[in-house]
């Protein structure tokens, strides 16, 4: 595995790619053992993303797993341009992105995911008062439209750039910046008229 | 008996005695084949192949003779071409002794496992 | 703007129609103090010094709220596990789909020019490939396998022309089959002798597993793997292989 072998960070990162490269060049070619193992490689990071941008962790397994299946039929065209690991992502991306949209605007507490315990200690009041911050936060973001709530979330809880989220989304980096604006300010608002 | 009915028969014959031969894990087509067999099937034309999808049975337009087409996946234990040319033996005088003429047989591996 | 992945529709509905209840209704907001918004929270995401912004109670609420929401966001982060989820059975669900959608490609000729046996591409580059890997620290990429040209096409259709006549394979050339493998290596190995080495392997195994006729075998080495461990390995496969020397004899 990357990083036993006292490689650096880098260096398991570049072979991780080159792997990645290898694996999908054999899966396009027909090979599914090869396609399995990006699936375990891939699969993690992208079910956290789609439960981030979908609030609920059984739609997001469901986005996931289309997506992949989706990947696997389009394979044949991608032809390695991107890294297989951004072209998943941005496929995770949009199909959570068209799932939002056509969600009626109703707010499924039901289904958020329980926040853990953050690893300090902290007094049991704070941590009480941690723990609703966080599901305000949660419920604040149901009131998003789709479009910000997917650029606010790979901005925020991602770290994503403007500009892979520009070309995850298709859409300018300015229009990105527009909606991570427009997300904060409506999520301040609600976070302060809830305080 | 339709000729239909005969082709199943034969199918049915052919898969047995596949089945039977020594490296033969199952009956497996291609997808191409599949998707195919299963278009003609829904269409009921009458060039559509009788039989499971992993072997089929019909008479070419216009030739005398059967046309049998297997679809294999193979165990590894043996060289891939021995066990394929047992098959078409043994494809052959399933439908020797079964319709008292012979066959063309044409037998592809679909897997190895 | 194309993606390679979902499709996105281009005009979708304006953002400033889901500004919800709180008040909020001009697309950016001036503060009293004549400095807008935007502009505020863009330097402080920036992290750039503004003197003005420092000293304006109205530039200082306004930062205030973000970085109230900024914590609770860290919060947010923090409070997810460390542990990456388990998606096997997630994986298991998406290989059950894909193993109804297999894709086996072109079909080629196994035994002798005169026989009616075949086998498809990609159980054959599975064997092939596994050769490839038994050298130690080589991973085997792309690999296919080109029938002969058909006798209605010219050499440079034979790929189109076989792949659109995938069955059926009877009526198919015959003839021997030309391979082309791509292949990983271990850094500190001397390249053309693990050409060599790919090669020999592969006819071995076409030969010994398949049993199909070969035309040759086109290694290309697409990339030098430069792990610690994997020169170690090398070494003892340079020891080994250069003492057997059957293996590259052809």
């Amino acid at each position: 595995m990357p990083g036993d072998r006292g490689e650096t960070p880098e260096e398991a990162d570049a072979s991780a790619r080159r792997e990645d490269g290898l694996l999908a060049v054999r899966a396009a070619e027909g090979d599914e053992e090869a396609f399995e193992a990006l699936v375990h490689r891939h699969a993690p990071i992208a079910l956290r993303l789609a439960t981030r941008l979908l609030g609920s962790r059984p739609e997001a397994e469901d986005a996931v797993q289309e997506s992949f299946v989706s990947a696997w039929r389009k394979l044949p065209e991608f032809r390695g341009d991107a890294q297989f690991g951004t072209w998943i992502y941005r496929i995770v991306t949009n199909r959570c992105l068209n799932v939002l949209r056509s969600r009626r605007p109703v707010v499924t507490l039901d289904a958020l995911p329980e926040p853990q315990a953050p690893d300090h200690e902290v007094s049991p009041a704070r941590a009480a008062e941690a723990h609703a911050a966080v599901r305000d936060l949660a419920r604040a973001m149901e009131g998003l439209s789709p479009e910000q709530r997917v650029c606010w979330v790979l901005r925020e809880l991602d770290g994503a750039s403007y500009e892979s989220i520009a070309e995850s989304v298709g859409i300018s980096p300015e229009a990105v910046r527009g909606r991570v604006f427009r997300a904060r300010r409506y999520l301040t608002e609600a976070m302060a008229a809830w305080r | 008996m339709s000729e239909r009915d005969v082709s199943r028969v034969l199918a049915d014959a052919v898969t047995e005695a596949v089945l039977a031969t020594p490296g033969v894990a199952f009956l497996r087509p291609g997808l191409v084949d599949l998707l195919r067999s299963s278009a003609l099937l829904r269409r009921g034309l009458p060039g559509a192949p009788a039989g499971s999808a992993g072997v089929q049975v019909q008479r070419r337009k216009g030739a005398a003779v059967l046309s049998v087409r297997v679809y294999v996946v193979l165990r590894r234990e043996r060289r891939a071409l021995d066990v394929t040319r047992e098959v078409r033996s043994a494809a052959a005088q399933a439908v020797e002794r079964a319709a008292g003429e012979p066959a063309e047989v044409t037998v592809t591996v679909t897997g190895l496992v | 703007m194309a993606v390679n992945g979902e499709s996105v529709p281009e005009n979708e509905a304006p953002d400033d129609e889901r500004e919800a209840g709180f008040g909020v209704l001009s697309d950016d907001e001036l503060l009293p103090c004549g400095r807008k918004l935007s502009y505020v929270w863009e330097q402080v995401e920036a992290g750039v010094p503004d003197p003005h912004i420092e000293s304006c109670p109205h530039c200082t609420q306004a930062v205030d709220a973000l970085r109230h929401l900024e914590g609770i966001v860290t919060r947010t982060r923090e409070a997810t596990p460390r542990e990456d989820p388990d998606t096997s059975a997630l994986a298991g669900r998406v290989m059950d789909v894909v193993r109804l959608e297999l894709r086996p490609g072109r079909t080629l000729p196994l035994g002798d020019e005169d026989e009616d046996t075949w086998i498809v591409e990609a159980a054959a580059a599975r064997t092939i490939r596994a050769a490839a890997e038994s050298l130690p620290g080589v991973r085997a990429g792309s690999c296919r396998l080109d029938p002969p040209a058909t006798e209605t096409a010219e050499a440079g259709e034979t790929t189109e022309a076989a792949e659109a006549v995938a069955a059926p394979a009877g009526r198919l050339a015959r003839g021997p089959v030309r391979v082309r493998i791509g292949v990983q290596v271990p850094l500190t190995w001397n390249l053309p002798e693990t050409a060599d080495l790919v090669r020999s392997r592969v006819l071995e195994a076409v030969d010994g597993e398949l049993g199909m006729r070969i035309a040759g075998v086109d290694v290309t080495i697409t990339d030098v793997i430069d792990d610690e461990s994997d020169a170690t390995d090398a070494t003892d496969a340079i020891d080994d292989t250069g003492d057997s020397r059957e293996g590259r004899q052809q």
